[in-house]
């Protein structure tokens, strides 16, 4: 399958093409098949990245074998609190609507979640990222967010380096579910790169794990809402590649 | 144990454990404060700068082992523990430095208390021994009561990181996982498990090494060259 695909610089103005705040939108007949890779390339190291809005969870740029890459770091986090600003962030995506998000968000402080900038709304298609687990004592993961919704509702897609599987998680009001587990498991060393993808069109939901798809779910509903990355407690992973193709219904 | 030189190392054996399990690089408050060499270094033995006390993990790991506040819930539990796993509430708990030794032949100490832990793992929705239910000297007891016993560690370490920030004793949880790994044929993600003789004291095989140091900063526990350095003096020392 051809993808043409848009490099997003990790400038804010630049985040506002046209394009990408629309590209998204499977309704969108234009949208089709078209893939979004998140490019860190301009962003600084050390610094919080510009091109996610980091909520909850210390996240920075860091540099890996001369690539910059997205790093949370639980190692200063502890006890759930928020992302700097939070409030400045949640107003930036949310609007007028951004409170009930920060309540929500404040609620769920023991997962850090960091929202990509620029994609206003992913239904259908697939997204993914590589990621590589880097330390933790309690937990160890890396994971997909989507279906962020203003009210701080989100689905989570993550592997767990400590019980080495991919699970599909709700959350709603305040409170997690667990909703499916993948069917094999697999034990990831920490320090290599590995790929999570999710796939949705309508309300089925697959997952794969470095290219074997060993997740697959009815959704009770279809996605709808903003995406991004998400991880736990004193997790250290580092992320790069975050790729989101709109597909049709 | 206690060294001519009055430097009280709490090993396993000083805490009432077989020797033979492991020997615990949780070295007491007091012993850090003073230099190896000021100890009374002993001949062989490798002279080496002890853990910065300074440094923010050991005020981390001093401020988690803090029983001060009496905030547990189920006292007789603690009690009870503590007992059995011989640790002294009249001194304060020991820091986690992070090296120990691997032997599979340990005895458990207390077979009511093992039963007892075996019990609560058992049942899935049944109350873990947290630091919010025992507080941190009986988080601590269980994890030594846990040491050296090879079915108990992977159980008692899942239940541990399930129970999350704040329940759990990070250096602990990660001096467990290194080896249950180890002992699964897994390379060890902390470096605590260490192999050899006294002098010649290692680690097993590290999992991505270029980040060990990174890891034990996360568990609040300080850099492995300083705590292989320790181990390998600790080891040296004649035994009484």
């Amino acid at each position: 399958m051809m993808h043409r695909t848009f490099r997003i610089a990790a400038v804010a103005g630049l985040l506002c093409l046209p394009v990408l705040a629309s590209g998204l939108r499977a309704q969108d007949p234009r949208a089709a098949a078209r893939s979004v890779v998140v490019d860190l390339s301009k962003e600084k190291v050390g610094a919080e990245p510009a091109s996610f809005l980091p909520m909850v969870g210390d996240w920075v740029i860091a540099q890996d074998e001369g690539k910059k890459v997205v790093m949370v770091d639980g190692r200063k986090w502890k006890r759930g609190r928020p992302a700097g600003g939070l409030a400045d962030k949640a107003r930036e995506i949310y609007g007028a609507r951004h409170e009930e998000f920060i309540d929500n968000v404040q609620a769920f402080a023991y997962f850090p979640i960091a929202v990509a900038k620029g994609i206003d709304n992913f239904e259908n298609g697939e997204i993914s990222l590589r990621f590589k687990m880097v330390g933790g004592a309690l937990d160890r993961c890396s994971g997909i967010l989507f279906n962020v919704k203003p009210n701080g509702d989100y689905l989570a897609v993550r592997f767990n380096g400590t019980e080495d599987n991919l699970v599909l998680w709700t959350f709603n009001s305040g409170k997690r579910s667990f909703v499916k587990r993948g069917s094999e498991n697999f034990p990831l060393e920490l320090g290599t790169w590995h790929e999570i993808r999710i796939a949705v069109h309508g309300t089925k939901l697959t997952g794969a794990l470095d290219g074997k798809w060993i997740l697959d779910y009815e959704l009770k509903e279809p996605v709808s809402g903003k995406v991004g990355l998400w991880s736990k407690t004193d997790s250290m992973s580092e992320f790069d590649a975050f790729t989101v193709t709109a597909g049709s219904k | 144990m206690t060294s001519a030189s009055g430097r009280r190392v709490c090993a396993l054996g000083a805490i009432g454990l077989p020797i033979v399990a492991a020997a615990l690089a949780a070295i007491s408050a007091a012993a850090l404060a003073l230099p190896l060499a000021a100890q009374g270094t002993p001949r062989g033995a490798p002279r080496c700068a002890m853990p910065d006390t300074t440094k923010e993990w050991f005020r981390q790991q001093r401020a988690w082992l803090d029983d001060s506040k009496h905030d547990w819930s189920n006292d007789s539990l603690r009690q009870s523990l503590m007992r059995a796993a011989g640790v002294d509430a009249s001194r304060p708990l020991a820091v986690q430095t992070g090296w120990t030794l691997l032997d599979g032949n340990a005895t458990p100490r207390d077979s009511a208390s093992i039963a007892m832990l075996r019990g609560m793992m058992r049942q899935r929705g049944s109350p873990w021994p947290t630091r919010s239910v025992v507080g941190a000297a009986g988080v601590r007891a269980v994890w030594q009561l846990t040491v050296g016993d090879s079915a108990l560690e992977a159980s008692v370490l899942r239940r541990m990181m399930e129970a999350g920030l704040g329940e759990s004793f990070e250096a602990d949880v990660a001096v467990l996982e290194d080896r249950v790994r180890v002992r699964a044929g897994r390379g060890q993600l902390y470096g605590t498990v260490l192999r050899g003789n006294a002098g010649a004291l290692a680690s097993a095989r590290i999992e991505d090494s270029a980040h060990v140091d990174l890891r034990r900063d996360a568990a609040r526990m300080p850099p492995l060259a300083q705590a292989i350095c320790v181990a390998r003096s600790v080891q040296s020392r004649p035994r009484p």
